[in-house]
């Protein structure tokens, strides 16, 4: 999928949940959001920026720690 | 023969838990006090004599008929504006009583044309009633006298009904209807005496005056004055089936009057639950469409889409589609292909819609157009209350000390809420409209907004935050309410985050445009009520934070504690007719029916046992996703059911582009719309006229939707999915809708005591309907939350990233008016275009002169997404830097300029900020000749198939 709109609404989720002071629950609600919402090409396709160095410059810090707990799609 | 009239007692009833007895007839009678002696009378059997009484309007004591002899009382009362009293002794029927009426009679039949036969309104007509109730034999005065036979030219300006003031009988119910019911206040009684006509505005005609064309006057005329053509024309009908309009979410209950299979009016029902006997110009008259003559009634088939249609059987074209469905999973995988349920559809065809895409395509990629209206109300109502749906009924607002209208447009969107709304301003209730336009509601007669806060579009979560804050930081939260009924950790942090000086009317004043006064005044009113309730609509879930919004509101509304009775509330006003019960029904890909998600294994395997499949556990594609997966090449093929997303979905382009990818396109719809000249497979559409189903309304209301004439294609939609699903390998067995509920009735908590049974007893249902609530919830939350406890969410504003720059500093918003629906397809082919027959483009009087634009002028509207070209209506509706158009007809192309963002949760469409640049223009965008030759082509593919059928 394409790589700006998946950057785009990642890092859209993560300036809307990144308000939680307790920031590991603010990762932990993202992933969960990520999890509920993101059908699995979707998750496949923020996996795969994650996997890429230029692209992942561009995901918020929160995505990124975010990522570590994406279900992987099956 | 005329259909039997409803029982009508002439006075409104009277709620008072007080009651009073008296005699009437020698009969003793117990009615609420207050009632008048002509409604007690009517109930207990003794039917009064009336004509300017009718119980939908206050008692107005002109016509003289309905005088009573009351003891201890002198001369003779007028029943209708004599309340009852204890002990009171009246009589409806003597010599005298019987002399005078028939005197009354004389005097109004001397002045009455007596063409009773040739008359439409003949043996339903309530002065012809009259006249024989008290036996007039004769008019001794004569007919030669002055009188207004031939005074006055009949008005047939309107393009539904006929006024003909020779048959005017000047009772006032029309005046009064416009005022009391309607609240326009168009009409009014011109002249004195003798010379007194029922006139439009300033003695306009109909369609040159205020009236909305509601139907409201024509309702209540007891006369053949107002009456509508369809009945002028066709005749009086013969049958008359109750069902449930299929327009916006306000679900209006209508007696369908039919001759045969043909439609001769649509009457607002008395008893029905959302509508209590009102309508609006959609429903009570656009119903044309269904029979219009570009209705395409057989199935068609083509290789590709610049390919000439090919008229086929059912089978024939159904056995296609599933083929092709086939194929595409076989060569791309399970998840290549997908549903869209429609809105505008029943319940149980949604249900089966969504069935279908898990049960038979074994994947979750079924959504609905809710994604791009209420998709965010889902989100932030689940989140916060517990449950994705409004807390009230509408009545709920007859009830509420200041109501707060955000982004919403109910005068238009919404109209017979939008009266009763209005009735409610008019009886002292104080109004905040929170909208970037001046809506009608902010001044209209006799109503008048206390508060209108016009913020720049894109700030709807500064402004909650600032109303929030003003509740906080001055003591107005309702604490004992919060204490007992929210989550503590929750509110406190909620209570800190808003408190913070960044989110202060005056710190947020620079983003909305909102003085800080204003809005403090707001927040103090809103807090202070007594009983507040807000109503809002797509003005708020329309943005890249329309959940953040919702959950906004809800937090206002807990923090004042203004959820969980009549009167308060968090009432989300849904855009079409089904919204609402087509997210009940599971239309979401990433929720099963009842809002469960696919991820828990209980649900998935209720639904995994009733259907004897294995239910994918991960959610499905979003239509945006849909158009993504689509550009790159792994989504191909799609059912879709009464939706247009090729006009309806923003970023028109993008949309098309994505079509363009597609191989099986399958679309289910009435007419050739946007997306079915994408298609390849089209199968007809039956409306609603044509099924049997239910609705279920903004207010979680379950109507019934009957079968007013068969299927035109011979197949309603139900039937049509059924054996979709069927020639897919996957049968469905059910024989009538009424099993589909009984099925989603068995699996749905909040639905278990729903069934048509029960409908048929109740008229309508609120949900939750189950062993907890047996006979419906008109009021959710009461005495705690659906979730347990109410939960204060955190809500950030983020600025949109749609931002204005000297290339484009304008912002675009986008909305929906009176007289025409949504994407236009049903109200476009009615007379609803004599109101709206182009979407125009509303821009600033400044804004326009520094363009040099000037009313009507052709202008071009550019956005980073593309350009279309309007005519300009030049108003102060709109505020200086904003400018705001409808998207009602395709030509217009209003989403080639909206762009493809969306909200943060939802992926709900941000329709409503697009940043523009206007400027004057002298002929169509390339767009607009790009789509002018298209429609061509493809109505030109159409041709050869029509031919043929002939």
């Amino acid at each position: 999928m394409n790589t700006d709109y998946v950057i785009r609404m990642a890092n859209q989720i993560a300036d809307a949940l990144g308000i939680n002071p307790d920031r590991d629950q603010a990762i932990h609600d993202l992933a969960d959001h990520l999890n509920r919402f993101w059908e699995p090409r979707m998750r496949a396709s923020l996996l795969a920026v994650a996997g890429s160095v230029d692209a992942a410059a561009r995901l918020s810090p929160l995505v990124r720690e975010a990522i570590a707990r994406l279900r992987p799609p099956p | 023969m005329s259909l039997p009239r409803e029982p009508d007692y002439g006075t409104p009833s009277c709620d008072s838990a007080q009651s009073v007895s008296l005699l009437i007839d020698g009969q003793p009678v117990c009615v609420p006090a207050g009632t008048s002696v002509m409604r007690a009378a009517g109930q207990s059997g003794c039917a009064i004599p009336k004509l300017c009484a009718t119980d939908s309007l206050e008692p107005f004591g002109s016509c003289r008929l309905c005088l009573v002899e009351i003891d201890g009382r002198k001369g003779y009362p007028a029943s209708c504006t004599t309340p009852v009293e204890a002990g009171m002794v009246v009589r409806t029927q003597t010599p005298k009583l019987a002399e005078l009426r028939r005197n009354v009679m004389e005097l109004y039949i001397s002045d009455h044309p007596l063409d009773c036969l040739t008359c439409p309104t003949n043996g339903n007509c309530e002065l012809q009633d009259m006249a024989g109730v008290v036996g007039l034999r004769e008019v001794r005065y004569g007919f030669k006298g002055e009188n207004h036979f031939e005074c006055s030219q009949k008005d047939e300006s309107n393009p539904y009904f006929s006024y003909d003031p020779a048959k005017c009988i000047v009772c006032n119910r029309c005046v009064r209807a416009c005022e009391e019911t309607q609240g326009t206040f168009a009409l009014t009684i011109s002249g004195r005496g003798f010379d007194s006509r029922v006139s439009p505005g300033q003695s306009e005609s109909f369609m040159d005056s205020e009236c909305v064309s509601c139907g409201a006057c024509v309702n209540a005329c007891p006369t053949a004055t107002l009456t509508e053509k369809s009945v002028i024309q066709l005749g009086q009908a013969e049958r008359s089936v109750t069902t449930t309009c299929a327009y916006c979410g306000v679900g209006c209950s209508f007696k369908a009057e039919v001759k045969g299979n043909q439609v001769v009016r649509m009457v607002p029902a008395k008893d029905g639950g959302a509508n209590a006997g009102h309508a609006c110009v959609k429903g009570r008259f656009a119903w044309g469409y269904a029979t219009h003559a570009d209705r395409i009634t057989t199935p068609m088939i083509r290789p590709s889409v610049d390919a000439p249609w090919q008229q086929v059987s059912w089978d024939e074209a159904l056995a296609y589609a599933a083929g092709e469905f086939k194929r595409i999973q076989a060569k791309y995988g399970r998840s290549a292909v997908g549903g869209i349920t429609s809105s505008r559809c029943t319940n149980e065809e949604t249900y089966l819609v969504q069935k279908l895409v898990r049960a038979a395509f074994g994947n979750n990629n079924v959504d609905t157009c809710a994604r791009v209206c209420h998709s965010p109300t889902g989100y932030g109502l689940k989140q916060t209350l517990g449950e994705s749906a409004g807390t009230q009924d509408f009545a709920s607002v007859l009830q509420a000390d200041v109501v707060v209208v955000m982004g919403a447009n109910p005068t238009d969107g919404h109209p017979v809420f939008g009266s009763l709304l209005k009735k409610r301003i008019r009886q002292g209730a104080k109004l905040i409209v929170i909208d970037p336009r001046a809506i009608d509601l902010v001044r209209s007669p006799h109503v008048a907004a206390a508060h209108h806060l016009k913020l720049l579009p894109g700030t709807n979560v500064a402004m909650v935050n600032a109303l929030a804050h003003t509740i906080v930081t001055e003591g107005l939260v309702a604490e004992a309410y919060v204490a007992e009924r929210c989550e503590g950790p929750a509110f406190e942090a909620w209570r800190e985050f808003v408190s913070r000086p960044e989110n202060s009317p005056e710190a947020t004043a620079a983003v909305t445009g909102v003085p800080a006064a204003e809005i403090r005044a707001a927040a103090r009113l809103y807090a202070s009520a007594g009983n507040g309730a807000i109503y809002y609509g797509l003005g708020v879930t329309e943005h890249s934070q329309g959940s953040t919004t919702v959950m906004g509101i809800a937090n206002l509304a807990m923090v004042t504690g203004n959820v969980g009775r009549p009167g308060v509330g968090v009432n989300p006003l849904r855009g079409q007719n089904n919204v609402q019960g087509s997210c009940d029904m599971g239309s979401f890909p990433h929720e099963l029916p009842g809002y469960r998600h696919v991820s828990d294994a209980t649900t998935r395997a209720l639904f995994e046992s009733a259907w004897n499949v294995s239910i994918d556990p991960e959610p499905g594609l979003r239509i945006p996703n849909m158009f993504e997966a689509a550009l790159d090449g792994s989504f191909k093929g799609i059912y879709i059911q009464g939706e247009d997303i090729v006009q309806s979905d923003p970023n028109t382009q993008h949309v098309e582009a994505a079509m363009a990818q597609m191989e099986c396109v399958v679309v289910q719809d009435l007419f050739l719309n946007e997306t079915a000249k994408w298609a390849h497979v089209f199968l007809p559409g039956s409306s609603f006229l044509e099924k049997d189903g239910t609705f279920t309304n903004a207010e979680r209301r379950i109507s019934r939707v009957r079968k007013v004439m068969p299927p035109l294609a011979g197949k309603a939609d139900w039937e049509a999915t059924l054996a979709l699903a069927d020639a897919l390998g996957y049968p469905m067995n059910y024989s009538h809708p009424s099993e589909i509920m009984d099925e989603i009735a068995r699996l749905t908590p909040s639905f278990h005591g729903v069934n048509y049974e029960l409908l048929e007893k109740k008229g309508s249902i609120q949900w939750p309907c189950n062993e907890a609530a047996p006979e419906g919830t008109p009021t959710m939350h009461v005495g705690g939350f659906i979730r347990g406890k109410g939960r204060f969410m955190l809500t950030p504003y983020v600025p949109t990233t749609e931002k204005v720059t000297r290339r484009f500093p304008l912002i675009l918003t986008t909305g929906r008016i009176l007289s025409q629906y949504n994407v236009g397809a049903q109200t476009r082919r009615t007379a609803n275009v004599a109101w709206h027959d182009e979407d125009r483009l509303e821009i600033h009087p400044v804004d326009a002169e520094d363009r040099g634009i000037k009313e009507g002028d052709w202008v071009g509207i550019a956005s980073r997404a593309g350009e279309t070209v309007l005519r300009a209506t030049v108003t102060e509706r709109v505020q200086p830097g904003v400018v705001y158009t409808t998207f009602h007809f395709p030509e217009s192309g209003a989403n080639v300029i909206t762009t493809d963002n969306s909200d943060w949760a939802t992926n709900c469409p941000e329709y409503k900020v697009t940043a523009v640049q206007v400027s004057l223009c002298a002929q169509p965008s390339e767009w607009q000749q790009r789509f002018a030759r298209r429609r061509e082509q493809q109505h030109g593919l159409l041709k050869p198939a029509t031919t043929d059928a002939g």
